[in-house]
């Protein structure tokens, strides 16, 4: 990540960092939510901290390969953080039933985090495969897993998405893991063809999440633009990790997007409740 | 090469018999300061073993491996502080100082000892970074953690983000110094600036649960 072009969009997206984060303290002012809006805040400060890191050392030492990934710490610290405020977030605004008046039974969502787990291991797999970094992938991967899980569960448990989406990303993510496993054993031409393929696939996926959630903001609760927005994050995560180069610098600058997306989202809530 | 040890126990010793003698609050500090002395040394240990063991040199341990054992081992006393006396506020505050002022103190005694005292204005300056941003990590990582046990979420995702947090600002404030010219001015001035924006909060943080 030496050339130019990856700097400006690292300072993008640290710029937009800042602006995320200026904006969540307003928010933690405004004393509602304060569960979720401080652990938002956390969280945001652990990404910029992390990206702040990263431009630093690309800066001192270019083209030195880090020994050991300190800045991965604070994108571990982020993804945590991030899920503590959506698991605050999802246990506060529980459905009621309206007989009862007790909470709505939650749907079961085992088969979903079951699939996010695997999905989990076969990315830190192939990121270990790539890297060679056990140590580090695994910790990353440990705290992206967890966040996977807490989003799944949230958009399950709110019937966000269609059954039909749910195959269909169930399907995009086993395609993806496949490919980028037969990328291993072709030539170069093919791993080539291999990995167009897959960004195509995770820039569909992406675009579909911010289309679902412009969607949601007209018509669903606060709530759905949130869990679909993070949706969205954690889809560009995916893709910053599967891709190097233009495709990585592509989908660092979508993931900024969908960090506005969730503070707009958050935004929306804490000013509706 | 210098013994650590030695320069511990010469400190430590007056700092332990005034311990007899203070009370109430004052004996909080200097107790949390004895710990920060010797979590400093224990850190120290564990980073060179870790920094040999991966085969790195001493500017990339220092880099990489210390911020990671240094913030960690610094966050253990406090976490048993917080979890085994649930103290108030103020007193989770006065014992994250002390445990940061402590480590802070020893290092530069060790570092003084080893490359010399000559030039005032680089200690002024090693005084200046490395003093405050041990005491800043610290009081960040404290109010961090009163933050996440007043808003009731005291959740092991919480405490470990709030952790890695502390430990990402000591690797950004390593990194920076680890150069000449002006990123080692940034990083110099970067606790002082956190310093500074932290006492705004810190004035207004409640001194009660």
């Amino acid at each position: 990540m030496t050339s130019g072009l990856a700097y400006i969009i690292a300072f993008i997206h640290t710029a937009v960092l800042a602006y995320i984060i200026f904006g969540s303290v307003r928010l933690i002012k405004n004393g509602k939510k304060l569960l979720v809006t401080v652990f938002f805040t956390f969280s945001m400060v652990s990404f910029m901290l992390s990206g702040l890191y990263w431009i630093a050392y690309d800066l001192l030492r270019p083209e030195t390969r880090m020994p050991f990934a300190a800045n991965e710490i604070g994108e571990c610290a982020g993804f945590l953080l991030l899920a503590a405020a959506v698991s605050a977030m999802t246990d506060s605004n529980k459905e009621v039933n309206d007989n009862s008046g007790l909470p709505q039974k939650a749907q079961s969502v085992l088969k979903e985090s079951i699939f996010s787990v695997l999905f989990t291991t076969a990315n830190v797999a192939l990121w270990i495969a790539w890297s060679g970094e056990w140590f580090e992938d695994i910790m990353v991967g440990g705290a992206f897993g967890y966040l996977l899980c807490t989003a799944v569960r949230a958009l399950k448990q709110r019937n966000i998405l269609s059954k039909k989406e749910w195959l269909i990303i169930g399907g995009a993510c086993v395609s993806l893991i496949v490919l980028q496993t037969i990328s291993f054993f072709v030539t170069k031409n093919i791993h080539t063809a291999l990995d167009i393929a897959c960004f195509s696939l995770l820039a569909a996926g992406m675009l579909h999440f911010i289309v679902r959630w412009i969607k949601s903001r007209k018509n669903a609760a606060p709530i759905s633009s949130f869990c679909l927005a993070l949706a969205g994050f954690s889809w560009t995560i995916i893709a910053m990790y599967m891709n190097s180069g233009i495709f990585y610098m592509i989908a660092l600058a979508v993931s900024a997007m969908m960090m506005i997306l969730l503070l707009l989202s958050l935004r929306k809530e804490v000013m509706t409740s | 090469m210098i013994y650590a040890e030695n320069i511990l126990i010469c400190i430590a010793v007056p700092l332990f018999i005034s311990l007899i003698f203070v009370k109430g609050n004052a004996r909080h500090f200097v107790a949390s300061f004895l710990v920060g002395m010797g979590v400093c040394l224990i850190a120290a240990y564990i980073s060179g073993f870790t920094g040999l063991v991966n085969g790195l040199n001493e500017n990339d341990t220092a880099i990489f491996i210390s911020p990671v054992i240094e913030e960690t081992l610094k966050f253990l006393p406090l976490l048993y502080i917080l979890v085994l006396f649930a103290p108030e506020n103020d007193d989770l505050l006065l014992c994250s100082l002390g445990i940061g002022a402590g480590f802070a103190t020893f290092e530069n005694c060790c570092h003084i000892l080893s490359a010399g005292a000559e030039s005032l204005t680089y200690i002024l300056i090693r005084g200046l970074g490395v003093g405050v941003m041990h005491i800043v990590s610290m009081l960040m990582l404290a109010m961090g953690m009163a933050v996440i046990r007043h808003i009731r979420a005291f959740s092991v995702s919480g405490i470990i983000g709030a952790l890695a947090l502390s430990m990402m600002f000591h690797a950004l404030y390593n990194l920076l110094v680890s150069e000449p010219g002006i990123s080692s001015y940034i990083g110099y001035v970067l606790p002082l600036v956190t310093a500074v924006l932290l006492y705004i909060p810190y004035r207004k943080f409640p001194s009660k649960n």
